[in-house]
C-alpha cells in the first residue's frame, strides 16, 4: 500500500467501514423481507381458495368506489384504460377521467369513444387546484365523467379528480394501466373486512409490456421482448412479493403505488390531497395520511394484497428508464425530506423506526454509497491503496446476493401466482434474474444518484414517460 | 480487522459467495422442476375433472343412475384422484339444480365427514404423495392449521349442507378469525334458521368486547337470512346501548335490501307486527342519531304507509345532516305525495350531500316532482340550490328537452326555466350553449337522414 498518502488510506478506511455497514444492513433488511414475505405470500394464496369474494359483491356491504385517471397526452391508451374500469366486476362505480390540458387527442378520443358532451355538473373545489375548463359526461356511459383542466401536474390532476369525486373511497389509476376485472373488489376486502382502520389499499402493480391484450384485457401474461424491459419485470417481481409483501406483513407499508390504489377520499381530504411539492405523490400521501392520523391519536393502516393485479407499461428505452428512476428517487428524497420527523420516532412504529430509516438509508441514500464503492474501489486500486484481494471476493459476493434475492422472487412467483405460463418466459425470467445485477443495476444506481443531485439542486421537474416504444401486442379479434 | 487474517477472511468471503451461487442455482432448477411437474399434475387433474364432469352432467341428466355414478366416483378416489373429485363436488358456482345432487354424492362418498373431522382435527386428512406431505407440513404445524380448518368450512358452505350447522357455528368460536370468517360465510350460504340465534348472542359479545368475528361481518352475515326471522332481533332494538339497537336495525336494514332486490314488492310487513310498530315508533325517536339514520333507511321500505311518510317528513327537520340525508333518500323511494313539499324544502340544505338526495328523490317521482324542482329553481335565490336542481334538470335529460321545445307557443314554464338558466351563471350559459349545440347536431343530422 502507498505510504504518500495516509490522509487517503484513513478516509478510505472509513468509507470500507461505511460500505460494509450499507452492505450488512441493506443485505440483512432484504434478507429479514424474504423470509417475511415467503410465508406472508404463500399464506396469501391458499387464502384465496376460501376468501369468498362472490359474498363480498353480492353483500352490499361494499361502498361506492371512483376510479381517478389523470390523464396528459395518453390518446394511445386512455380508451383501453377507461374501457378496463368499465368492465371491472364492481357493484357501484363511477370513472373521472381528468384532463390534465393535453395537447393531443386524448379529450377528443374520449369524447368521441364515450359520446361525451358538455356538462353542467357541479364541480365542488374542496381542495385547491388549477382552473376547470370543462366537465363531460354523457347519457349513454353515466358512470363516467371527464374533467379538463389547465396543466397543473399529476398531483393537481389527481386532486381534481378527488374534489369532482362524490363517493367515500377512490381509487387512482395510472392513464396507461389495465385492471383485471376483480382487482377493485378484491382491493376494497381490506377495507370492508379488516377491523383496522385501512385507509390505503395497494395492490400488485405488473408490466403489460409483450402480454397479449384483448378487449382492454390482459389475456395473456408475456414477457417483453427486449431485455431491458424484462429486466424490470424481473425488478416488479422483487419489488411486489418481497418489498411490499415484507414490509406489509411487518406492519410498515410505507410505499403504494399510486398506479392503482384506494384511498379514503375525506382522510385524504382533511390531509389536504396530493402535495405537488412532489413528485412521488402517492408515496408522499400515504406517508402524510399516517402522519395526520398519528397527530389525531388514531391509527390507520395502509393494505396490501398481492392478488389485485394492475397491469402497466414500463419504458422500453433506456432515456424513458432514466426518467422514471430520477423521478422515483427524487419523489422518495422529497417525501423524506417532508416527513422528516417520523424518522426513528417510536410513535409511529414500525414505520417511524424499520420501515422510513430503511427506504431512506437503503432505497435512498444506498444508490450513492454504491456508485461510490464503484467508482472508489478502482481508484484506489489503481493508486495502490488498497488489497484487491478483500474487496473484489466482497463485490462479488455482493453481486451474487442480489443475484440470489432475484431468483428468490422469481421462485415465489412460481409458487403462488404463476402469471407467465409459456415456459420459455420462466427460463427468460430466471435468466434475467442471473444477469440483473451485472449492468442494469449499475445503470439503475446511476439514475438513483441523478436523482440524488436533483434533489439537492432543489428540482422539482415531472419527467414525464413516454411509452410509445413499448406499446403492447394486442390480439385480434 | 483486528484478531482475524486477512487471507481467512477472504476464504469466507469466496467460499460464501459460492454458497450463495449455488442455492441461486438449485432454486432456479427447483423452480423449473417444479413447473414441470406442476404442469404434469395439472394436465393429470384436468383430464380427471373432465371425466368427472361428464358423469356428474349424465347423472343430472338422467344418462346414468346414481349408484352407477357413485360407484365411478369412488373408483376415482381410490385411484388416487380424490382431490379432482373434491374440486369438482365442492365447486364454488354450482348450478341449483345440481346442488343436491352434489350434496348427495360427498355426503355419500364421505366427503362431508371428510370436512367435518378436518374442521375439528386438521391432522386427520388422509392422501398419499406429494400432497400428503404438504398437509403435513400445512396441515400440522400449528401455525398453519387454519388454513385447512378454514377450507373445510367454506366447503360445507358451497354445498349448502344444511346439517353441517352445528358443526359451523361450533367454528365460530374457533382460535383463528379466517376459520370464523369462513365458518360465518358458510352459515350465511347454508341459512339454517336455528343457527340465527347463536349469531345474535355472537352479536351481543362482539359488543361487549373486541371478539371475532366482528360485530360488521355479523351483521353483514344476519342480513342475509330470511326476513321471516327478524322478530327474534327485537331483544336488540329495544336494547338500551345504542351499539346494539344500531347493529339490529343495520341487520334490518341489509334484510329490506336482500329482500327488495329478489322481489320488489316487499314490505317490511314480513318483519312481523312487533318489529314494524318498533320500526314505526321507537326507532325513530331514538335519541342516537346513528340509530335514527337507520331507522330514515328503513322507512323508505313502508312505501305506502302514510306513518312512515310522515315520519320521515319529520326525520328531514333533524338536527343530523345525515339523517336528514338519510330521510330525504328514504323520501325518493316512497311514491310522490304531500311530502314533496318537504323534500322540496331540502334543495336550501346547508350541506349539499342533503341537497344533492332531495333534488334525485324529487327526480324519482317523475314529472310531478320534476315541477317541484323546477318551482324552486324559479322562486329561491340560493345559488347552491340553483346549481343541484340544474344538475338534476340535466341529469334526468330534461333540459335537453326543454330547449328543443323552447319558445314553441303554449310553452311558457320551459322558457322561464331556460331564461332563468341563462341568468343563473357563467356555467348555465354554456351549458344551454353547449346544448342547444347538440340540439342543432342532432336536427342537422336528422334532416341529412
Amino acid at each position: 500500500m502507498s505510504p504518500l498518502v495516509p490522509e487517503a488510506q484513513h478516509l478510505l478506511h472509513a468509507f470500507s467501514i461505511i460500505t460494509l455497514i450499507y452492505f450488512f444492513a441493506g443485505n440483512g433488511a432484504y434478507t429479514l423481507l424474504i423470509f417475511a414475505s415467503f410465508p406472508s405470500a404463500v399464506l396469501h394464496n391458499r387464502r384465496l381458495e376460501y376468501q369468498g369474494l362472490e359474498e363480498l359483491r353480492d353483500s352490499g356491504e361494499l361502498p361506492p368506489i371512483t376510479v381517478i385517471i389523470p390523464a396528459f397526452n395518453e390518446e394511445d391508451s386512455i380508451i383501453e384504460t377507461v374501457n378496463s374500469v368499465r368492465g371491472a366486476d364492481y357493484p357501484d362505480l363511477h370513472i373521472v377521467v381528468v384532463d390534465d390540458g393535453s395537447q393531443d387527442s386524448t379529450l377528443d378520443r374520449l369524447m368521441w369513444e364515450f359520446e361525451l358532451s358538455w356538462s353542467g355538473l357541479i364541480y365542488r373545489a374542496v381542495i385547491p387546484t388549477r382552473r376547470v375548463t370543462g366537465i363531460f359526461s354523457s347519457p349513454a356511459v353515466p358512470n363516467l365523467q371527464v374533467v379538463r383542466k389547465e396543466h397543473g401536474g399529476k398531483a393537481d390532476s389527481l386532486n381534481t379528480g378527488i374534489n369532482a369525486c362524490r363517493t367515500p373511497y377512490f381509487c387512482t389509476l395510472d392513464a396507461d394501466s389495465l385492471i383485471e376485472p376483480d382487482a377493485l373488489l378484491r382491493l376494497m376486502r381490506p377495507i370492508v373486512r379488516s377491523r383496522d382502520n385501512v385507509v390505503v389499499s395497494g395492490g400488485t402493480i405488473r408490466i403489460r409490456n409483450g402480454c397479449k391484450t384483448l378487449q382492454a384485457r390482459v389475456h395473456e401474461a408475456r414477457l417483453p421482448s427486449s431485455w431491458i424491459e424484462r429486466l424490470q419485470v424481473v425488478e416488479y417481481l422483487r419489488s411486489f412479493l418481497f418489498g411490499r409483501a415484507g414490509w406489509h406483513l411487518l406492519g410498515g407499508t410505507m410505499i403504494v403505488s399510486g398506479a392503482m390504489a384506494i384511498f379514503h377520499r375525506q382522510r385524504v381530504v382533511d390531509a389536504g390531497g396530493f402535495s405537488a411539492a412532489t413528485v412521488g405523490e402517492d408515496v408522499e400521501l400515504v406517508v402524510r395520511l399516517h402522519r395526520c392520523a398519528h397527530q389525531r391519536k388514531e391509527k390507520v393502516v395502509t393494505a396490501f394484497s398481492f392478488d389485485p393485479v394492475c397491469w402497466t407499461q414500463c419504458p422500453a428505452s433506456l432515456s424513458m428508464l432514466a426518467r422514471q428512476r430520477r423521478r422515483w428517487q427524487l419523489g422518495l428524497y422529497q417525501t423524506v425530506w417532508l416527513n422528516l420527523g417520523m424518522l426513528f420516532n417510536p410513535s409511529y412504529g414500525v414505520l417511524g423506526l424499520c420501515s422510513f430509516p430503511f427506504h431512506l438509508a437503503v432505497e435512498g441514500l444506498g444508490a450513492a454509497v454504491e456508485l461510490c464503492g464503484y467508482l472508489i474501489v478502482p481508484l484506489a486500486f489503481a493508486l495502490h491503496l488498497m488489497v484487491p484481494a478483500f474487496y473484489i471476493p466482497l463485490v462479488v459476493f455482493s453481486l451474487f446476493y442480489a443475484s440470489f434475492l432475484s431468483v428468490s422472487a422469481i421462485l415465489l412467483e412460481e409458487l403462488t401466482y404463476r402469471r407467465y405460463p409459456r415456459q420459455r418466459d420462466l427460463y427468460l425470467l430466471l435468466a434475467g434474474a442471473m444477469i440483473d445485477n451485472f449492468g442494469f443495476r449499475q445503470l439503475n444506481v446511476y439514475y438513483r444518484v441523478q436523482g440524488l443531485f436533483r434533489f439537492l439542486m432543489g428540482s422539482d421537474q415531472w419527467e414525464k414517460v413516454s411509452h410509445t416504444a413499448g406499446r403492447s401486442e394486442a390480439a385480434q379479434t | 480487522m483486528p484478531g482475524i487474517h486477512p487471507d481467512h477472511l477472504v476464504r469466507t468471503v469466496l467460499l460464501l459467495s459460492a454458497v450463495v451461487f449455488a442455492a441461486s442455482l438449485s432454486i432456479s432448477i427447483f423452480t423449473v422442476t417444479r413447473r414441470l411437474l406442476q404442469d404434469r399434475a395439472s394436465s393429470a387433474l384436468d383430464r380427471a375433472h373432465y371425466k368427472i364432469r361428464s358423469i356428474l352432467t349424465a347423472l343430472l341428466e338422467d344418462r346414468i343412475d346414481y349408484a352407477s355414478a357413485l360407484n365411478l366416483l369412488r373408483e376415482f378416489m381410490q385411484d388416487g384422484d380424490g382431490r379432482a373429485v373434491e374440486h369438482a363436488l365442492f365447486q364454488r358456482q354450482a348450478p341449483p339444480k345440481a346442488v343436491p345432487l352434489l350434496q348427495n354424492l360427498a355426503e355419500d362418498l364421505g366427503l362431508i365427514r371428510a370436512c367435518h373431522s378436518r374442521l375439528e382435527d386438521p391432522g386427520s386428512e388422509g392422501t398419499r404423495g406429494l400432497r400428503h406431505c404438504r398437509q403435513i407440513l400445512f396441515g400440522r404445524i400449528r401455525l398453519f392449521a387454519f388454513l385447512a380448518r378454514a377450507r373445510n368450512a367454506d366447503r360445507l358452505g358451497r354445498v349448502f349442507h344444511q346439517p353441517s350447522w352445528t358443526v359451523l357455528v361450533k367454528a365460530l368460536k374457533d382460535s383463528n378469525s379466517e376459520v370464523q370468517a369462513a365458518a360465518l360465510r358458510a352459515l350465511v350460504r347454508i341459512r339454517e334458521p336455528k343457527s340465527f340465534p347463536f349469531l345474535i348472542e355472537l352479536i351481543r359479545a362482539s359488543v361487549c368486547r373486541a371478539a371475532s368475528p366482528s360485530d360488521r361481518e355479523l351483521t353483514a352475515a344476519l342480513a342475509r337470512f330470511p326476513s321471516g326471522l327478524a322478530y327474534q332481533l327485537l331483544p336488540l332494538l329495544r336494547d338500551s346501548g345504542p351499539r346494539l339497537r344500531l347493529l339490529a336495525g343495520n341487520v334490518l336494514c341489509g334484510m329490506a335490501r336482500v329482500e327488495s332486490r329478489k322481489h320488489s314488492g316487499f314490505t317490511p310487513d314480513q318483519f312481523g307486527p312487533e318489529v314494524v310498530t318498533s320500526l314505526l315508533t321507537q326507532l325513530p325517536e331514538d335519541k342516537n342519531p346513528d340509530v335514527r339514520a337507520v331507522a330514515a333507511d328503513l322507512l323508505g321500505y313502508f312505501r305506502h304507509e302514510e306513518r312512515a311518510s310522515d315520519t320521515l317528513v319529520r326525520l328531514l327537520e333533524d338536527s343530523e345532516w345525515y339523517v336528514r340525508l338519510h330521510a330525504a333518500r328514504a323520501l325518493g323511494k316512497h311514491p310522490v305525495g304531500k311530502w314533496a313539499l318537504a323534500v322540496s324544502a331540502c334543495l336550501t340544505d346547508s350541506r349539499w350531500q342533503v341537497r344533492e338526495a332531495a333534488a334525485r328523490a324529487l327526480a324519482s317521482y317523475g314529472n310531478a316532482g320534476m315541477l317541484y324542482l323546477i318551482d324552486v329553481l324559479l322562486t329561491t335565490n340560493d345559488g347552491y340550490a340553483r346549481e343541484q336542481i340544474l344538475e338534476q334538470l340535466e341529469l334526468s335529460g330534461m333540459l335537453g328537452e326543454m330547449i328543443s321545445s323552447y319558445a314553441e307557443p303554449g310553452n311558457a314554464i320551459e322558457t322561464r326555466v331556460l331564461d332563468a338558466v341563462e341568468n343563473m351563471d357563467r356555467r348555465g350559459t354554456a351549458l344551454l350553449r353547449a346544448l342547444r349545440q347538440v340540439e342543432a347536431t342532432e336536427d342537422e343530422g336528422a334532416r341529412v337522414s
